[in-house]
């Protein structure tokens, strides 16, 4: 989960701030945040009558359903919405407590060193090392498929890449003479880490967060896919895609446009995650 | 050497120690492992359960059926399936070959396209080749696997007819589950070589070469790859995790018959014996896996070894 992201240097370069990027990011939160009254239908009941009705691009559609409908003649656009709604939610809270969990053990891990830095490092090796697919498939068998269980399953498996990441600079930080100063005027480790060390990862933080975000909608939409995520009839973009799947002989639009939301949105979140690198510090910019 | 086998060959026994701690802790969470063999129709007296669970070894402390879950669980005890009765050794390990015939496909596919892509793009910075590489990048790296494999069936079996939708048995049935599965591993080696064969083009070595009067082919390959290639390398240890996850993915998608489908099918079944079974078959398969790539590559970087 952690090896992506920063390849698009090539828009990297220039410097300037990714328009069309952000521009998508808020169009999809404004649709996840006014879905319930903005979406035009229903998005759990259809109408089986319109079931299979084509986007209005293609013969048969019409502007009525602007994306189609799927195979229970439910609205694909307020579908998406809803989706979104779901899956932003859902990546913002995981992302959110990866982040904390991330940021405090990694800079414990710095601080303290010795037998700390061992174990909380092996466990972010294990972090890395265990397919989260796994784990989610045995944790969603013994306590059932349910938005909580999957946010702690991906939260765990969140943290540990955020952790390594702020370790690095906080080794840096550390050894810095304000930090010093505070330690011979008697603050509390706690306090240290907490005053002195984090904020001085928050760009990092910001970084990894937001090309986080991306990869956890990826693995959210994964396991939604294979039925083991966020149980229907919630509207997840996983979910849809899998829907989908035995109409695209017949309605490729089911499966295929609830994709091109989750492929628009970590698209999104990269490159303005690459665009941030650049910006906090050049000196993270590769060639 | 010796020092760095040992290193890292304890840290893969840790893992699968670790998983298999977690997942007995998991299964014990359950509720009751008796409860899994009842039906509706069961009818015990309490005085047969108890017998049952001693018989089970319910009544020693968890630690020491931990011990014996382990032990049994090494000498290839794991139980019988609850739906069909079979044993789930058996039911696991017949399956092990059908999934490492995919890995093979998408760590072939990923190293074949994503590593002379890197190089090119990185030779040809800037060009029409660069550009290609990196939007091949971008794309594996942000569109979720499961909605690309869904699209390649769309155009390749539905629209043009060229490939099967699904299964097994001939070469044409391995393209679109290998490029499907290594298509993220072949980003990652994509963005690692170009960037490594960058940095190394821009070195003073090669700057020598070069005002020597080198050919820039000499350069490419005798003075840049030899040493940008230990990054991609060092790359493919890590890539294991999420070939087990893709596995999951592909398998069930091409309805291929190997262990991601029965660990997949028997979430669904409740069947948790083959659950167990499949999940430490993957967990050993790809730590070991990854053992095997940082091996070699501390055997092909000295750096490696020593530190």
């Amino acid at each position: 989960m952690n090896e992506r992201g920063g390849v698009w240097q090539a828009l990297g370069r220039v410097r300037r701030w990714p328009v069309i990027p952000s521009l998508i990011l808020v169009i999809l939160a404004l649709a996840a945040i006014t879905a319930p009254i903005l979406a035009p239908y229903h998005p759990v009941r259809g109408d089986l009558r319109l079931r299979g009705t084509p986007p209005f691009w293609q013969e048969g559609g019409s502007m009525d359903h602007v994306l189609g409908t799927d195979q229970q003649g439910r609205d694909i656009l307020t579908r998406m919405m809803h989706g979104a709604r779901v899956s932003l939610t859902f990546a913002a809270l995981t992302m959110a407590i990866g982040v904390a969990l991330g940021a405090l053990l990694g800079a414990m891990s710095a601080y303290f060193g010795g037998h700390v830095d061992e174990i909380i490092m092996r466990l972010v090796d294990l972090t890395n090392a265990l397919p989260f697919l796994l784990a989610a498939l045995v944790v969603v068998s013994v306590f059932g498929a349910s938005f909580r269980t999957l946010l702690v399953i991906l939260s765990l498996f969140a943290w540990g890449g955020y952790a390594r990441q702020v370790r690095g600079e906080v080794l840096q930080i550390k050894e810095m003479d304000y930090v010093a100063l505070a330690r011979v005027a008697g603050a509390s480790p706690l306090r240290i880490i907490w005053k002195h060390l984090l904020p001085g990862v928050t760009n990092t933080l910001i970084v990894v967060a937001t090309l986080g975000t991306g990869q956890i909608i990826l693995a959210e939409s994964t396991l939604s896919f294979l039925g083991v995520g966020i149980p229907p009839p919630n509207p997840a973009w996983g979910s849809m895609v899998s829907d989908g799947r035995n109409y695209i002989a017949t309605a490729w639009w089911i499966a295929v446009i609830p994709g091109v939301g989750i492929g628009l949105t970590v698209i999104s979140l990269n490159f303005l995650g690459d665009w941030l690198r650049d910006h906090f510090d050049p000196r993270l910019r590769q060639v | 050497m010796r020092q760095f086998l040992a290193r890292r060959l304890f840290y893969s026994m840790w893992t699968i120690l670790l998983s298999t701690v977690i997942v007995f802790a998991l299964s014990r969470m359950s509720g009751d492992p008796r409860l899994l063999y009842l039906t509706e129709y069961s009818h015990l007296e309490p005085e047969r359960w108890e017998a049952w669970g001693r018989a089970m070894g319910l009544d020693k402390p968890l630690p020491l059926q931990y011990l014996i879950w382990l032990g049994k669980a090494l000498t290839g005890d794991w139980g019988q399936s609850i739906v069909n009765g079979r044993p789930a050794f058996e039911a696991v390990m017949e399956r092990v070959p059908i999934t490492l015939q995919l890995t093979a496909g998408g760590f072939a596919f990923a190293i074949v396209f994503g590593i002379p892509l890197g190089i090119v793009s990185a030779v040809y910075r800037g060009s029409i080749w660069d550009y290609m590489g990196r939007t091949f990048a971008i794309l594996g790296q942000s569109l979720p696997a499961f909605w690309l494999a869904i699209v390649f069936i769309l155009i390749f079996s539905v629209q043009l007819g060229w490939l099967p939708t699904s299964g097994r048995g001939t070469l044409a049935h391995f393209i679109m589950p290998s490029v499907i599965l290594g298509w993220l591993a072949a980003a990652g080696f994509l963005r690692l070589t170009r960037s490594a064969m960058l940095d190394v083009l821009d070195s003073e070595f090669v700057k020598f070469a070069r005002a020597k009067g080198v050919d820039k082919l000499t350069i490419v390959w005798k003075h840049a790859l030899r040493n940008a290639i230990i990054a991609p390398l060092t790359f493919g240890g890590l890539l294991m995790a999420g070939f087990a996850t893709g596995s999951v993915l592909t398998e069930t998608i091409f309805a291929w018959p190997g262990i991601g489908v029965l660990a997949l099918n028997a979430v669904f079944n409740n069947d948790f014996p083959i659950l167990v079974g499949s999940v430490l078959v993957f967990a050993v398969i790809y730590v070991v896996a990854a053992l095997l790539i940082d091996v070699m590559y501390a055997l092909v970087d000295p750096r490696i070894r020593y530190s």
